[in-house]
């Protein structure tokens, strides 16, 4: 893995060839700009028994409706 | 079962009471069955329950054939786009046992078309790969050549569909991962214009590079694939509010007086003759069409591999990050504390190839490193959008190579990763500038007799020119 990470970093260090004094980053290419929704109530997903166990259903650990995490802190 | 289906066969075959839809749909079960042991397109098969849409809607759509030609027509699903209620792995050990809790917006779409869906088909784990060997499940076989990949990442889509097991199929293209698998297995591949289709359900690799799009048997198909699932999506705000037109309507109008760009850099070393020669021959039957030959340059074309390897990278890092151990998915046994449970899971569950993007990625992203990076790629990005843009002012569409050769050996690459990166030099451009371009086939290597791609690069939500252009090769080449 060490190996293939230092040919890869090698390879596209390439790109500091590439003269681009000016040029602005480009981070999308539609050109949507605030792409909101309106602040109102979806109702596309309505919570049910069936969705509850599809979505809380598929935890690892889980106990009655909640979401189990192990420990923050290690004892 | 020896006919090799396609959208209008079936739509046909429906109308003339040759098949059922019922009939249809369990002969291509039947077929997957014995066919996909030798293969492996297929990690899944759906069966009549979860796999056909809702009698409701396929009744609709029966009462006004024509309309909904899609109705009835047994397609393949790459394994990382979610059907409600099916299992969904990405082919990682991480979501070995995930099941989809809803449809992704392609699916519900072509559920309202009354598509039946046959099963879920095989990938480079998270996509990320160009050979479907990076799949947890086995690699897929290449139909033409069993001891070749298919290409990838949705190679078991392109598989599917180049041995029949299939009418049509979805994949995802982040870096050329339609249109190079389906250039390896002789199929047309589509990935549309950033923004055209929605990507709500796609398991999301590369957020500024994935899109959705048909592999399919011909050019027709993939125009009719494409407008079941384009449009604007709430659930997807990348998606352009942009007029959905027919894409079949002009698709027979010819393309005399076509502008066509040939980019010079396309032809340099790294390219096999083999391929060179049949695109050679394309660009005269484009020609002999009536088109205009412009070249033309991309001066920037030679980086795009590399400033592809660190967008994605940096966007898988970020992506992967919700791969916790704690919702849903893989969860280490092993793990005592919380921030164990995180780095044993993704430890147990990830690839070796996941992993090393994600090492790429994180480290490019990194203080300190984030400017001769990530940065600096962004602004290399900006500059081969520059090239596109600039060269579709002198020409309608740029055509080239999909791939800079045809199907490699399973194992001839898989311990090199950079050389399974170069595979995306023809492709990957697109993906980093927003471009549509499809993928068809334009005859045999002399050398090896595998498939080779033809690529039609259009201009944003221009894939009414690809498919023209595609539609009257595909034409010229057959006649």
């Amino acid at each position: 893995m060490k190996n293939d990470l230092t040919s890869i970093l090698e390879y596209v260090d390439q790109l500091s060839r590439v003269d681009t004094g000016d040029i602005e980053p480009l981070y999308q290419t539609t050109g949507l700009v605030n792409s909101f929704r309106a602040d109102e109530h979806q109702n596309d997903f309505e919570m049910n028994e069936n969705l509850n166990n599809k979505l809380i259903g598929q935890a690892p650990g889980k106990q009655a409706r909640f979401v189990k995490v192990k420990s923050v802190l290690k004892k | 079962m020896s006919v090799n289906y396609t959208i209008r066969d079936i739509q046909a075959g429906l109308q003339k009471k040759e098949f059922s839809a019922d009939e249809i749909f369990n002969r291509y079960l039947n077929k997957i069955g014995l066919e996909n042991k030798k293969l492996n397109a297929y990690l899944s098969i759906l069966n009549k329950q979860n796999g056909q849409s809702n009698a409701a809607d396929f009744k609709k759509q029966k009462a006004s054939f024509g309309a909904g030609i899609l109705a009835g027509v047994p397609c393949a699903i790459k394994d990382n786009i979610l059907i409600d209620g099916t299992v969904c792995t990405a082919a990682s050990m991480i979501l070995k046992n995930y099941v989809s809790a809803y449809d992704a917006t392609v699916i519900a779409k072509l559920k309202s078309e009354g598509v039946q869906f046959l099963g879920k088909t095989n990938l480079d784990e998270f996509a990320m790969g160009a050979s479907t060997e990076n799949s947890a499940f086995g690699p897929t076989r290449n139909p033409h050549d069993p001891e070749r990949t298919p290409g990838g990442s949705s190679g078991g889509s392109a598989a599917a569909v180049a041995a029949d097991l299939c009418v049509f199929a979805l994949g995802s293209d982040t870096g050329g991962s339609i249109r190079q698998p389906a250039a390896m297995c002789g199929v047309v591949g589509l990935k549309p214009t950033y923004g055209r289709v929605s990507r709500h359900g796609l398991i999301a690799m590369a957020s500024s590079l994935d899109q959705i799009g048909p592999i399919t048997k011909n050019v027709y198909d993939a125009a009719l694939v494409l407008n079941a699932i384009s449009g604007r999506d709430k659930f997807d705000s990348t998606t352009v509010d942009a007029p959905v037109p027919d894409y079949t309507s002009r698709i027979g109008d010819g393309i005399k007086g076509l502008r066509v760009g040939v980019p010079k850099e396309f032809f340099k070393d790294g390219l096999d003759p083999e391929v060179g020669e049949r695109i050679e021959n394309g660009i005269s039957r484009l020609k002999d069409s009536g088109c205009d030959i412009i070249e033309t340059t991309l001066p920037t074309f030679e980086y795009a591999v590399a400033t592809y390897y660190l967008v994605m990278p940096c966007e898988v890092s970020s992506n992967l990050a919700r791969f916790d151990g704690i919702r849903y998915g893989h969860s280490s046994q092993s793990a005592e504390g919380l921030i164990d449970t995180y780095l044993n899971s993704r430890s147990e569950g990830f690839g070796p190839e996941p992993k090393r993007r994600i090492l790429l990625g994180a480290y490019a992203l990194s203080s300190g490193y984030y400017d001769a990076y990530y940065l600096k790629a962004q602004k290399v990005r900006s500059l081969i959008k520059r090239d596109f843009d600039q060269a579709f002012k002198t020409v309608d569409v740029i055509v080239g190579p999909t791939t800079p050769h045809t199907a490699f050996k399973i194992g001839e690459k898989i311990s090199d990763p950079l050389l399974l990166y170069l595979e995306d030099i023809y492709t990957a451009p697109l993906n980093l500038a927003g471009l549509p371009g499809i993928s068809i086939p334009c005859g045999e290597g002399r050398a090896s007799g595998m498939p080779i791609g033809f690529q039609v690069i259009g201009k944003p939500f221009d894939e009414e020119t690809i498919l023209r252009v595609a539609y009257q090769l595909e034409k010229t080449l057959n006649s």
